[in-house]
């Protein structure tokens, strides 16, 4: 009879080889993609291929800041995020304190439609979008893409938000008003602070979606005056066939800021992702 | 059913040591409560004698087996957890059945042993539900129900009742005595209700910081507890315990109750000396339990004067806080008895029911 | 100074608080937005399929046309294969990611030392952008370029470097395969939260009652996911069909329509061909089929449970 720890043991073996398998998976293609930065050209295209750069160069970092005008993309896509993201906050929140605090007739119901919403295909909402910013003259600007953005992702950000107040005990309110707030000083001396975290964490995760969005950024920009990192990369792929070195820099100084923010509040971004899951 | 033994058992997480060596002998069909506080072990060493978890130390033998390497599913053990872990995606019978399933009996052996167990414990009528269609008092059948149906040597219990409120708890703990008196079966039971060890065990085994302090019949426990925390632990009201001095002189053996102000306090003879052993001077604890006491009458030699500080009338008795020698001491009279505030009386007790303790060691002495 | 200044809307605002349906206006702001940005656009979109719109020919007009497109629909072959192609995606990514996810959140969740920075770094495929992850992929799957190549020819397996996205038998599978990559974390976060919530007892009641570690995980844990698991499958059956942007950045739908999916399809229909009352009513069909197979799913997951 196998004893229980030695059976721990094995499994305990097998969870590591499966972790460390998964890191691999996960990582090798990013880590190949920094490695590939630091390549020249001539390393790239090489008839034998190298793992580790031979003569790592800087020059990729360098070129394609100044070639692509990376500059203004990632201002344009830090303005739009920007704009996003508060748009969310701003609406966003003051719905789902609502949806997590009150009870009222029909909330069941709004629930599930901002839910159902989430489902609306974007292909379907790509070509009014594009008529009704060109009627409104929104094309081509941040605002335009972050009112796009906002669209899709301030239901995501009010059922994560819901989650972290749903962690506020309702009786805080009552007490706050027996002291003497009314309900929104309640919620803005009492309550918000309680959600810092919950709302940087939220409030990321809708600006790393929005930071890496392409497919509205494609539609809704046209020129230079606010076209987003990621249409631009692509661009420069696809029309001036852009080296794999200059390619891989720009990949890495995109991705950069979203792995640091990632980092930053991952703990309390899974909570908020898993929290509305697994209840519902 | 099997007989129970551990020797030596001890459990180290790094550097703590959570149970400092264990003796136990549990005969067949016997009933033995762990008790204790939480913390003190107890149920760790039930997961122990499960299997559940190893030994850092020591030998747990089951019947006539030493199973310190068996598997908890060839111990012949059945567990009953506190929050009953029932199955939650399967019916009450899929559940009482798992045990015999697993071991590949045969659909028609299952569905018997489960309508038999169903039917002594009166949920017949709940083998198709699921458990969160079910009470809490039902769940907690359906999980004795689960153990019973595998008809084991030894069965284990952490803390059943915990999750029941009070009029259930009085309910089940009389239906789990019924059941041992039934069926004879081999038990070890924890809790930190000293009510349920009393009137379960046949041996308790009160623990605290991974030591056993004692291990006895209930009546033993309670009469003659070996140092102050099982006699504090075990009663309710808890036990008095006053401190003073004891005088070994040619008087006779009498103890000097510490006076408020330091000093000596009042003098009770203990009449026959009990311990001729011990020295005069020697610091002792008295302990009575407050349904020793009774008012004084003529004859008494054992006087004891009391200030009743506080009256609470419980229906069936009178429970009155007094102060003697500057301590607080309850005793409990009868409802009949009510005095005022502020009054001034005598007690006396019964120089039976007297506990005398080493102040120093806890450690009882007479 | 400023202070004096908002003094008044704040207390109006205040005052506004105290109202009965204060919790309804709380709500407003977001039901106005997504009724203009997505109710409507969606009408628009449905009323625009049976409408003539063609940005390069302004001179057929923009009037309605019927059921045009959706008969043009039936007879166009790109519209078949995009149909199949969206469904073999959807399914293989799927339970691939299903698997993979699965297989990390058990790992995950045994909380073994070094646990908490390994779920960091497991999960960071998902949070990078489809047009970093496409062409990083890319270059790795390049036939003279890529490093997979150059491992399987120094394993043996291949002689020379092989054009996965230009071979229509492979461009398919290897864009699933970049998918199943860049989803599975999606999968394993959900998963691990749902084990984490199983109560260790059952677990141990189950080692009690004798049954093993295979056991345990039939009987115990997979019940135990089961809500999680059907709502996890159903968000991302419906984020795949939804998203054109991994394959419009990986193949844009080529070689020739061997990556070709409906969104895809209506995707470059509208930006590429500026065919919008064709896109449009591509867009419809694919939500249609989306929506029934959400009524008969969720109907199968409430029967079993």
């Amino acid at each position: 009879m196998t004893s229980l720890s030695s059976r721990k043991r094995i499994e305990d073996v097998m969870a590591y080889g499966v972790t460390g398998f998964f890191i691999f998976f996960g990582l090798a293609p990013i880590v190949w993609l920094v490695i590939t930065s630091f390549k020249s050209e001539n390393e790239i295209v090489s008839r034998t291929l190298t793992y580790f750069p031979r003569d790592p160069i800087l020059t990729n970092y360098v070129d394609i800041w100044n070639q692509g005008s990376f500059l203004t993309l990632m201002a344009n896509s830090f303005v739009t995020t920007i704009i996003t993201v508060t748009m969310c906050i701003v609406v966003g929140t003051l719905a789902s304190y609502s949806f997590s605090q009150y009870r009222f007739p029909g909330k069941q119901g709004l629930l599930v439609f901002y839910l159902v919403v989430r489902m609306f295909p974007a292909v379907l909402m790509v070509v009014p979008l594009f008529l009704i910013m060109r009627f409104l003259g929104l094309l081509d600007s941040s605002l335009g893409l972050a009112i796009a953005y906002t669209s899709f992702l301030m239901p995501l950000f009010i059922w994560m938000m819901k989650g972290f107040f749903d962690a506020v005990p309702k009786e805080l309110e009552k007490a706050a008003r027996i002291d003497g707030c009314t309900r929104i000083g309640a919620l803005v001396r009492v309550v918000m602070p309680l959600v810092r975290n919950g709302l940087a964490a939220t409030s990321i995760f809708v600006a790393i979606a929005a930071w890496n969005e392409y497919m509205f950024a494609l539609m809704l920009t046209t020129s230079s005056g606010s076209r987003t990192w990621p249409v631009g990369l692509q661009l420069m792929v696809g029309e001036f066939q852009l080296p794999w070195g200059l390619l891989a820099a720009g990949g890495v100084i995109s991705i950069l800021p979203v792995i640091v923010l990632f980092a930053l509040v991952q703990q309390t971004m899974v909570r908020g992702l898993t929290a509305g899951a697994v209840k519902g | 059913m099997k007989s129970l033994t551990l020797q030596n058992v001890r459990k180290r997480f790094g550097a703590l040591e959570v149970l400092k060596g264990i003796d136990v002998t549990l005969e067949e069909g016997g009933f033995l409560v762990l008790l204790g506080p939480s913390g003190c072990g107890k149920s760790t060493l039930l997961s122990i004698i499960a299997g559940l978890e190893e030994p850092s130390d020591g030998k747990i033998i089951i019947g006539d087996q030493i199973a310190n390497d068996l598997h908890p599913k060839d111990r012949d053990i059945a567990m009953v957890f506190q929050s009953y872990a029932l199955y939650p995606s399967m019916t009450v019978r899929k559940n009482m059945a798992f045990g015999l399933n697993m071991r590949g009996a045969d659909q028609k052996t299952q569905d018997e042993a489960v309508d038999q167990v169903a039917q002594l414990l009166d949920i017949a009528h709940l083998v198709a539900r699921r458990p969160a269609e079910l009470s809490g008092g039902q769940r907690q059948r359906v999980a004795m129900g689960r153990a019973l149906v595998r008809d084991p040597g030894l069965f284990l219990f952490d803390e059943p009742l915990s999750n029941l409120d009070a009029m259930l708890r009085v309910q089940m703990r009389s239906e789990i005595k019924k059941l041992h008196n039934r069926l004879g079966t081999t038990v070890v039971y924890v809790t930190h209700d000293q009510v349920e060890a009393m009137t379960l065990a046949t041996s308790i085994a009160v623990m605290r910081d991974g030591e056993i302090q004692q291990n006895g019949p209930p009546d033993e426990i309670y009469d003659r507890p070996s140092n102050m925390f099982v006699a504090g632990f075990v009663g309710s009201p808890r036990m008095n315990f006053m401190g003073g001095n004891l005088r070994n002189t040619t008087d006779g053996l009498s103890i000097v109750l510490d006076a408020p102000e330091g000093g000596d306090g009042q003098v009770l003879p203990l009449g026959t000396p009990v311990l001729a052993a011990s020295g005069d001077g020697t610091p002792v604890v008295l302990g009575i339990r407050p349904e020793s006491f009774r008012p004084a009458v003529e004859g008494d030699d054992l006087r004891i004067l009391a200030r009743v500080e506080l009256v609470e009338f419980t229906g069936a008795d009178t429970l009155i806080t007094y102060t003697v020698a500057g301590q607080p001491v309850t005793a409990r009279l009868s409802a009949d008895y009510r005095p005022s505030l502020g009054d001034e009386v005598t007690l006396t007790v019964d120089a039976r029911r007297l506990h005398l303790f080493a102040r120093d060691s806890e450690e009882r002495l007479n | 100074m400023i202070m004096k200044w908002l003094k008044a809307p704040m207390q109006w605002l205040a005052q506004l608080s105290e109202h009965r349906h204060w919790a309804y206006f709380l709500i407003i702001p977001s039901i106005i937005f997504i009724c203009i940005v997505i109710i409507y656009p969606t009408i628009s979109g449905i009323t625009l399929s049976f409408r003539e719109m063609r940005l390069t020919r302004p001179d057929l007009g923009t009037g309605f046309v019927g059921l045009k497109h959706y008969q043009y629909m039936i007879t166009d072959p790109v519209f078949w294969i995009a149909l199949t192609n969206t469904v073999k995606w959807v399914t293989v990514a799927v339970l691939m990611e299903f698997l993979l996810g699965l297989g990390v959140a058990l790992a995950l969740n045994r909380d073994l030392p070094g646990m908490k920075l390994a779920t960091v770094l497991i999960l960071l495929p998902w949070f990078l952008p489809n047009v970093v992850a496409g062409n990083m992929w890319a270059l790795m799957l390049d036939p003279r370029l890529g490093i997979i190549n150059d491992v399987l020819i120094n394993f043996g397996v291949l002689t020379e470097g092989k054009a996965w996205f230009a071979d229509p038998d492979t461009a398919l599978p290897m864009a699933i395969l970049v998918e199943a990559w860049h989803g599975y974390p999606f999968f394993a976060l959900l998963f691990l939260a749902a084990l984490k919530g199983i109560p260790k007892d059952l677990y141990r009641a189950a080692a009690v009652d004798g049954a093993g570690p295979i056991k345990a995980f039939w009987q115990i844990t997979l019940p135990s996911m089961k809500m999680v698991i059907a709502a996890v499958i159903i968000l991302r059956v419906i984020g795949l069909v939804n998203s054109p942007e991994l394959l419009l950045v990986l193949t844009n739908g080529g070689p020739g329509d061997a990556t070709q999916v409906l969104s895809l399809y209506a995707f470059q229909n509208a930006f590429t061909s500026f065919d919008f009352g064709y896109s449009g009513a591509l867009s419809v069909i694919m939500f249609l089929i989306l929506m029934v197979f959400c009524v008969i799913y969720l109907r199968i997951a409430r029967i079993r449970d």
